[in-house]
């Protein structure tokens, strides 16, 4: 269901107000669409249909925006994601230059039409902006308005200023945490700092990234490679890895996206981390220690391949050697649609596949979060694996 | 539905931690028996398609198609791609995804009880093992009519194809489409062909009923919530209604529906799977050969009808012309392929019992027919009324019980029927309903119950499957049904198509004091 067909079905606005006045507003709404709707039953002349309401969560979605644009972009994620994952959606932009110390607020009631005879299907969102010291309060704010018993998933896009306390207390008030580290800045130093942050909030908040959300079908399609029993013995005898992503001409950067793949292959196969050394501008030559034998893996950009910078763009395994030598391959297509998946097994014929291998939208890596309960615990694994990389790179490029 | 395949090979596969998707089967060659048929065209393939574009087919899969025709690889193949441009849920094809799959789809023609055609396969099963790394696993897919079957299984062991392959050539399976078998008899011979050439373990009957979203739910309903086990039973349950209504007619195949009548075509099967996981125990774990074991003994513990009793307790109609909404739909006499004097029903209505401790004394009606006034699928609980009328003296009325509605198809989801104050100055009551519908909490497209059902196969997982003693125990209930209304002329038809069965299916179920639902 997209957000075309969502119609608005009562909405309020106040500013200045207070987080009570907001709460009593909420309760009408529900009230007051609910007697509109009755008044067009008794009226004879009225083409309105005759439909139940469904007012429906599964969960609390708090997005902490930076500002306007951000949070509208925010808002058309969730009106989209409302007919799969109906949810109490609260979406926070946060002005802390404001001279003023206010809180403004927008309450929308919004309903999918649904067909004919059938219960319509309703959501809310609550748009609230604090100017000034108000900022601080957020936090306890929002805690107002989450529904008991749902889980509530937090989404910064950006930045998170991983140091500040407000974004620590904006983070122990969720269940779940949701971060881009495609919009770091620093990778290298950003998802040290992150793996950090995760295990220092780990008792109240699990982490989640979009970027790793990203990584799906390329993981799905790695582990694939090894459900075969007669290949399964192959993942103990990984040599090399090669892992090329698009080269971002805006900078110097490496990719967050190639770093955590790095970190989730060591992390699922007991890999130890030996040493780093920078070969090129975001680029890496890195050792590791498997039980048997050391695994080279390389992490290089690609200028020829057409994807969003930092977006993955092959990944190559080698296991065994010599004429025992079996190779796998998952290359992205230039056409940004399509896949290759390579297998070439020691003695035998390669066999590829196409498979579709599409840039997922933002809508979708969210409906992946709002479809997992509990702690991700590969992604918990994945991250201090990459987050330590990230720190011996850092160290290694100072 | 991913539940512990028997098959893990070896130790897991470190990289699947975390990943919520299925693990993709190993990689193999499915062999489609009758593979010009509808079947193939309208269901099989396209399920493959799609389960291709969700990267759930491994690298190397490859079909054979095996009919009677004489086509080359390229004939089938470009016939396979329009069908897939027509049948599938995700059309047009995308040409990169085809490209890539159509290697490894490969036709072998020959007739099916031509024993030197089979060696044939055998051979190009081996080719394709090397070329395309399919590691000699094989599925061979019965997608041809019943008379066939037996042939093709015999072919199959003796071609060497069968069990006698061993554990470390890959593994074998075979799956059947219903129906499995005419009557006890026949269905006891054809697991005893199946069972001559290939283990119980390596046969997959296809319901495809079980592979609906909400027939899954059943399960996850009852045995996920912890509520709603412990009034599962006689001591709250006042009787259990599982309808299956259609409204349109036999829609030309007028033949195949003189051979099989609604007994055989949905009651036998589809509706004696509902009524099991409707009845059964909870399984000790959630692996299929659990399953299977409890579904079983529910279906052994459903009462035969003693031969007496069957005109009291069973109920049988054929509809005539009339109108379904706006539709007018001409008797079932009147269809092609249809004898003008036809004796099969299109129509019945069944009163069962289940004699174990947990149902003791609670009638399941099921009902199921053709020209019904509408589509429903469900299945309706009926609990006991609560059993002091508190509210009585002040309404004058006893409240009416609570009903949870388990609904398969249309509107997909569970309705519990419940009794709720009226807001105003005097205690009131009515029945609100707490409506769960699939649609409106997850829309999110279902895959096609084919897709659930192949891959499970490919994964080894046969809890969405039957086994030989489910089908055997669901023959026992109505073997003696047929043959008691084989032997009674009925008065046919008696039901108008658009109304809801005849008067007798209403006496049938009135005389318990109870009355039919209106889905």
């Amino acid at each position: 269901m997209t957000d075309d067909h969502l119609q608005t079905l009562k909405s309020w606005h106040q500013e200045p107000t207070t987080a009570r006045e907001v709460v009593e507003a909420l309760a009408d709404l529900w009230r007051d669409a609910a007697q509109s709707r009755v008044m067009r039953e008794q009226d004879p002349h009225s083409d309105e249909l005759q439909q139940a309401l469904i007012r429906t969560s599964v969960l609390n979605f708090v997005v902490y925006a930076s500002s306007y644009g951000v949070a509208e972009r925010a808002s058309a994620v969730m009106a989209h994601l409302s007919g799969s994952h109906p949810s109490r959606s609260i979406a926070v932009v946060a002005q802390p230059d404001d001279p003023s110390s206010s809180l403004g607020a927008s309450l929308n009631a919004q309903c999918h039409p649904g067909a004919e005879g059938r219960p319509r299907l309703c959501v809310e969102q609550i748009d609230l902006t604090a100017r000034g010291a108000m900022v601080e309060h957020l936090p306890s704010i929002v805690t107002q308005f989450l529904i008991h018993d749902l889980p509530t998933l937090l989404w910064w896009p950006g930045e998170p200023p991983l140091g500040a306390p407000l974004f620590t207390r904006m983070a122990a008030v969720c269940d779940r945490l949701i971060v881009d580290s495609s919009d770091f800045s620093d990778p290298e130093r950003m998802l040290g700092a992150l793996a950090e942050f995760a295990v220092a909030q780990a008792a109240c908040t699990s982490m989640s990234d979009l970027n790793w959300d990203r990584l799906i079908d390329w993981r799905e399609m790695l582990a694939q490679f090894f459900d075969t029993a007669a290949l399964r013995s192959c993942l103990q005898q990984i040599r090399t890895v090669a892992i090329e992503y698009a080269f971002d001409p805006g900078g110097q950067r490496t990719s967050a996206q190639a770093l955590l793949l790095a970190g989730w292959l060591g992390a699922c196969l007991g890999w130890s981390l030996d040493r780093v050394t920078r070969t090129d501008a975001g680029a890496y030559a890195i050792t590791m220690h498997a039980a048997a034998q050391p695994v080279q893996m390389q992490i290089t950009s690609s200028a020829e391949h057409p994807g969003e910078p930092g977006s993955l763009v092959a990944v190559r395994l080698t296991a065994g050697d010599g004429d025992q030598t079996a190779v796998f391959t998952l290359q992205a297509a230039g056409d940004g649609e399509h896949g290759t998946t390579t297998v070439e097994p020691p003695g035998s014929p390669p066999v590829a596949r196409t498979v579709r291998l599409a840039p997922a939208s933002e809508s979708a890596l969210i409906s992946e979060e709002m479809e997992a309960f509990g702690r991700e615990r590969a992604y918990d694994d994945a991250l201090q694996a990459a987050g330590l990389l990230a720190r011996q790179i850092s160290a290694a490029t100072r | 539905m991913t539940t512990h395949a028997t098959e893990t090979p070896g130790s897991p596969n470190p990289l699947r931690a975390g990943l919520r998707r299925p693990r993709t089967p190993e990689p193999g060659v499915m062999v489609i028996f009758g593979a010009t048929g509808d079947l193939t065209k309208r269901k099989l393939f396209p399920a493959l398609y799609n389960l291709a574009l969700q990267h759930l087919l491994p690298t190397g899969f490859s079909v054979v198609g095996f009919s009677r025709q004489g086509l080359s690889d390229d004939d089938f193949r470009g016939r396979m791609r329009e069908a897939i441009n027509q049948f599938s849920r995700n059309h047009p094809i995308q040409p990169a995804v085809w490209d890539s799959f159509e290697q490894g789809i490969f036709y072998s023609p020959g007739d099916f009880d031509d024993q030197g055609k089979y060696s044939d396969l055998a051979k190009r099963l081996d080719e394709i093992d090397q070329q395309r790394g399919t590691c000699g696993n094989r599925l061979y897919y019965l997608a041809t009519p019943p008379s066939f079957f037996s042939d093709i299984i015999d072919r199959l062991g003796q071609a060497g194809l069968g069990r006698e392959r061993g554990q470390d050539k890959g593994w074998s399976r075979i799956v059947i489409e219903k129906p499995f078998g005419r009557d006890l008899t026949s269905a006891e011979q054809l697991n005893a062909e199946l069972h001559a050439v290939f283990d119980e373990q390596q046969v997959y009957r296809i319901d495809h009923y079980l592979g609906k979203e909400t027939v899954q739910n059943i399960l996850v309903f009852r045995f996920g919530n912890g509520i709603f086990e412990p009034i599962w039973n006689r001591n709250y349950i006042d009787n259990v209604q599982i309808t299956v209504a259609e409204s349109i007619g036999v829609e030309g195949r007028g033949g195949y529906y003189e051979e099989a009548g609604a007994l055989r075509d949905m009651v036998e099967n589809h509706m004696m799977q509902l009524l099991a996981l409707v009845g059964m125990e909870p399984p000790v774990a959630f692996d299929a050969s659990a399953i299977h074991e409890e579904k079983a003994k529910l279906l052994r513990a459903v009462r035969k009808i003693p031969r007496e009793e069957i005109e009291k307790y069973t109920v049988r109609g054929q509809y005539g012309e009339g109108w379904v909404g706006d539709q007018h739909l001409g008797g079932y006499r009147s269809e092609t392929g249809v004898a003008p004097a036809s004796n099969t029903e299109t129509f019945a209505a069944l009163r069962l019992e289940i004699d174990n401790w947990r149902w003791a004394g609670v009638p399941f009606y099921l009902r199921h027919g053709k020209a019904l006034p509408r589509k429903a699928t469900e299945i309706a609980i009926t609990f006991k009324r609560a059993p002091l009328g508190l509210f009585s003296r002040i309404t004058g009325e006893l409240p009416e019980s609570n009903v949870l509605v388990l609904r398969i198809q249309p509107d997909e989801g569970i309705t519990l029927k419940f009794a709720a104050k009226v807001p105003g100055p005097v205690v009131q009551l009515r029945e609100v309903e707490m409506d769960f519908l699939y649609g409106a909490s997850f829309a999110v497209e279902s895959p096609d119950a084919y897709e659930t059902l192949l891959l499970d196969c490919m994964l080894g997982d046969s809890s969405l499957f039957t086994r030989s003693d489910e089908v055997e125990a669901g023959w026992k209930v109505f073997t003696p049904i047929l043959e008691a209304w084989k032997e009674q002329p009925p008065q046919l038809p008696n039901y108008a198509a658009g109304t809801w069965g005849p008067p007798a299916a209403d006496a049938l179920i009135q005389s318990d004091g109870h009355a039919w639902r209106q889905p």
